[in-house]
C-alpha cells in the first residue's frame, strides 16, 4: 500500500478498511522520521510506544471492536504541549528534562479519539521566533529546501507534515506561529478564534493570544482535527463555552455571493515585493467565481506589529517568571544563595531570544514606561478590534498574503532582530484581535517555493474561511497542477 | 524618544533576574534600541483614547466548587532539581 502524501482522512480509511495495518502505517511514518533526521524537525520519537499502541488497535480491528473517530491516526505534537510522562522541552535547555505531569486538554481529546503520538516537534524556544532557528537543540530545516528556514515557531510540526513524518501535526500560534510555517512548507494551517481551543497544558508564552491548532495537507484534515480539539474547558477560563460544529460538514461547496475584502494597507505593503500580482489574480479569480470583492481600509493595520511585540513580551515576562531554578528540573551549578538560584539558572538555561523578550517585556512594564508602551498598546489593540468588527459588518472574509514571500534562507534574518519581527506583519492582527485566520498554499515564488494566502474570518467563523480555503484549493490551486 | 543605555540594560537585567557580560550588555543596548525604534510608532499613533475590554462571547462556566484530590506530592516534586523531605530544597533564605 502506497502511503506517501496520504491525508489524515485517507489514512483513517486505510486503517479502517484494512488496506494496511495500523502497525504498517505507524512504521511508514517512523521510517520517514528516520529518513528526514537531518531536517531536525523532531526532538523526541516515541517509536516503541507508538508501535505497541498500533498493535493494540490492529487487534481491536481484527476483533471487530468499535473504534473511536481517529483510531490509529499518527500525529506529532509541538514540544510545548504537555503529554503526561513525556518530555515537553519547549526546545529550551531549561526544560530539556522536564517530564509533563499531566496532559494538555487538546492532546487528551486527541488521545481519547484514538490518535497515536509519534513524537514531539522542534520549535523556537518557548515559541518565540519565526524561523525555528532559536531552538536550543539546533535549527530545523525547511521541509522542501534544506537551505531555508521552515518558519516558526511551529517549524518542526510543519516540516513533519511536509516530509510525511505524520499526516497532521499540532502546533501553537501566538502571532503567526502556525500560519507562517504552514505557508513556508506549502501546507494548511489555522489559528482559530481565541478561546476556541483550551490552552490548558500549553506552556504559556503570551496567554492572551496563544492558541493550539493543527497543520495539515488539506482543509478537511484541518477541520477534522479542529472539531476534535475545540470546545470549552473548565481548566481554561478563557476557553469559549460555545458548541463545536463538525467543521467538515459546515464546509459549503460554493462561494457565490460571499463578500471577500481586500485590505488597502496590505495591498500597498505587497507592492514592494514581486508578489502583489499573485494576490491580485486571486482576488480577480474569486470575483469570477461569484464572490463579491470589496476594498476596505484600516490605516492602523501595520501598528499591529509593534502592539504585538509590546503585549506579547509583557505577557512572556510574567509567564516565564516561573522558571526560577526551583521547580522545573534545572538549577545552575554555580548557584550558592537563593538569589543565585534565580539569576544564574535563568542566565544559564534561557536562550538569547527568550532573554531579549523578557528584557523587552520588563521594559514596557517598568515604572515610567508602562503607560507609554503597555497601556498605549492595549488601547490600539482595542481600536483595531473595533475596526475589524466594523469591517466584518461589510464582509465575510478578509484576504491577504500570509507572508511577504517564500521561506527565507537560514541565517538570513538572524542578525537583524527587527527584520525577523517584521515577517509577522500579516499574521499578527488576527492574533491580537482574537479572530480566526487560515493559510492555504497559493502558488510558488521566484525560487519555486510555496506562497500562502491568508483568509481572516469573523469571530467563530472558522467554517466560512474553511469554505473559501477549500473552494480555492479545489478549483484554483488544482487547476494549476 | 530617549535611547536605552547600558545603565537601563543593567536595571532591566536586574528586574529580569538575568546576568550579562559586558559584550552582551552592549548588544542589548543596540537590540533594544532597534526594537524600540519599531515599537515607537505607537507613540505617535491616535489610539482612539480608550481601552475597552471587549469580548463578545461568554466565558466557560466556572468549575463547581467541589473538593477533588489534587496532584500527589511526589508527583509535584518529580521535576524538582533538588528536594528534601517532601519539599523543594533551596539555599538558606532567612539568616
Amino acid at each position: 500500500m502506497e502511503l506517501k502524501n496520504k491525508t489524515a482522512i485517507e489514512i483513517l480509511d486505510i486503517i479502517k478498511t484494512k488496506k494496511a495495518s495500523c502497525r504498517e502505517v505507524v512504521s511508514y511514518y517512523l521510517s520517514n522520521i528516520e529518513k528526514y533526521k537531518h531536517k531536525n524537525a523532531i526532538l523526541e520519537v516515541f517509536a516503541n510506544e507508538a508501535l505497541s499502541k498500533a498493535e493494540e488497535i490492529d487487534k481491536k480491528i481484527k476483533a471487530g471492536e468499535k473504534l473511536p473517530q481517529l483510531a490509529g491516526l499518527p500525529i506529532i505534537i509541538k514540544a510545548n504541549l504537555l503529554y503526561e510522562g513525556h518530555i515537553a522541552s519547549c526546545a529550551s535547555k531549561f526544560l530539556e528534562k522536564y517530564k509533563s505531569q499531566y496532559t494538555s486538554t487538546a492532546v487528551q481529546k486527541l488521545l481519547e479519539a484514538g490518535v497515536i503520538i509519534l513524537g514531539t516537534a522542534n520549535m523556537d524556544e518557548f515559541a518565540m521566533g519565526g524561523s525555528t532557528e532559536n531552538s536550543a537543540f539546533g535549527p530545523c530545516l525547511n521541509g522542501l529546501d534544506d537551505s531555508r528556514v521552515p518558519g516558526g515557531s511551529s517549524g518542526g510540526s510543519a516540516v513533519a507534515v511536509a516530509c510525511n513524518m505524520c499526516p497532521v501535526a499540532l502546533g501553537s500560534d501566538t502571532g503567526g506561529s502556525i500560519r507562517q510555517p504552514s505557508s513556508f512548507n506549502g501546507l494548511v494551517g489555522i489559528k482559530p478564534t481565541y478561546g476556541r481551543v483550551s490552552r490548558f497544558g500549553l506552556v504559556a508564552f503570551a496567554s492572551s493570544t496563544d492558541q493550539i491548532s493543527p497543520i495539515s495537507k488539506t482543509i478537511e484534515d484541518n477541520a477534522l482535527i479542529l472539531s476534535v480539539i475545540a470546545g470549552g474547558d473548565c481548566n481554561d477560563e478563557t476557553s469559549l463555552d460555545k458548541p463545536v460544529p463538525s467543521y467538515i460538514k459546515e464546509i459549503k461547496p460554493s462561494i457565490k455571493g460571499m463578500k471577500i475584502a481586500l485590505l488597502k494597507e496590505t495591498v500597498r505593503l505587497m507592492e514592494k515585493t514581486p508578489y502583489q500580482g499573485v494576490y491580485q489574480n486571486i482576488s480577480d479569480w474569486f470575483k469570477k467565481q461569484g464572490a463579491e470583492i470589496i476594498e476596505i481600509s484600516i490605516p492602523e493595520y501595520s501598528l499591529g506589529l509593534p502592539v504585538y511585540y509590546v503585549l506579547s513580551s509583557a505577557e512572556a515576562t510574567s509567564n516565564l517568571g516561573r522558571f526560577d531554578g526551583v521547580k522545573y528540573t534545572k538549577r545552575s551549578d554555580r548557584a550558592k544563595s537563593i538569589g543565585d538560584v534565580y539569576k544564574m539558572s535563568r542566565t544559564d538555561f534561557f536562550g538569547k531570544e527568550v532573554k531579549r523578550r523578557i528584557m523587552l517585556g520588563n521594559f514596557v512594564l517598568s515604572s515610567g514606561y508602562f503607560d507609554a508602551y503597555y497601556m498605549k498598546a492595549k488601547k490600539i489593540q482595542s481600536l483595531l478590534k473595533t475596526k475589524l468588527q466594523n469591517a466584518f459588518k461589510k464582509c465575510d472574509c478578509i484576504m491577504m498574503p500570509t507572508t511577504f514571500g517564500e521561506a527565507f534562507k537560514i541565517g538570513e534574518k538572524s542578525k537583524d532582530v527587527v527584520s525577523l519581527y517584521i515577517e509577522d506583519m500579516f499574521t499578527i492582527v488576527p492574533s491580537i484581535t482574537g479572530l480566526p485566520a487560515l493559510t492555504v498554499p497559493c502558488g510558488k515564488g521566484v525560487s519555486g517555493l510555496p506562497l500562502g494566502l491568508q483568509l481572516i474570518g469573523n469571530e467563530l467563523e472558522e467554517s466560512t474561511i474553511y469554505t473559501i480555503g477549500k473552494y480555492f484549493m479545489k478549483n484554483k490551486e488544482a487547476s494549476h497542477e | 524618544m530617549e535611547q536605552i543605555t547600558i545603565k537601563d540594560v543593567e536595571h532591566l537585567a536586574d528586574l529580569s533576574a538575568l546576568e550579562f557580560s559586558k559584550e552582551e550588555k552592549k548588544e542589548f543596548v543596540d537590540d533594544l534600541n532597534n526594537i524600540l525604534k519599531m515599537v515607537n510608532q505607537i507613540q505617535e499613533a491616535d489610539d482612539g483614547g480608550n481601552f475597552v475590554y471587549n469580548r463578545s462571547h461568554k466565558l466557560s462556566e466556572l468549575r463547581e466548587d467541589k473538593i477533588k484530590t489534587s496532584m500527589p506530592q511526589e508527583k509535584i516534586l518529580e521535576n524538582a532539581p533538588k528536594k528534601r523531605n517532601g519539599c523543594f530544597n533551596v539555599p538558606l533564605v532567612v539568616e
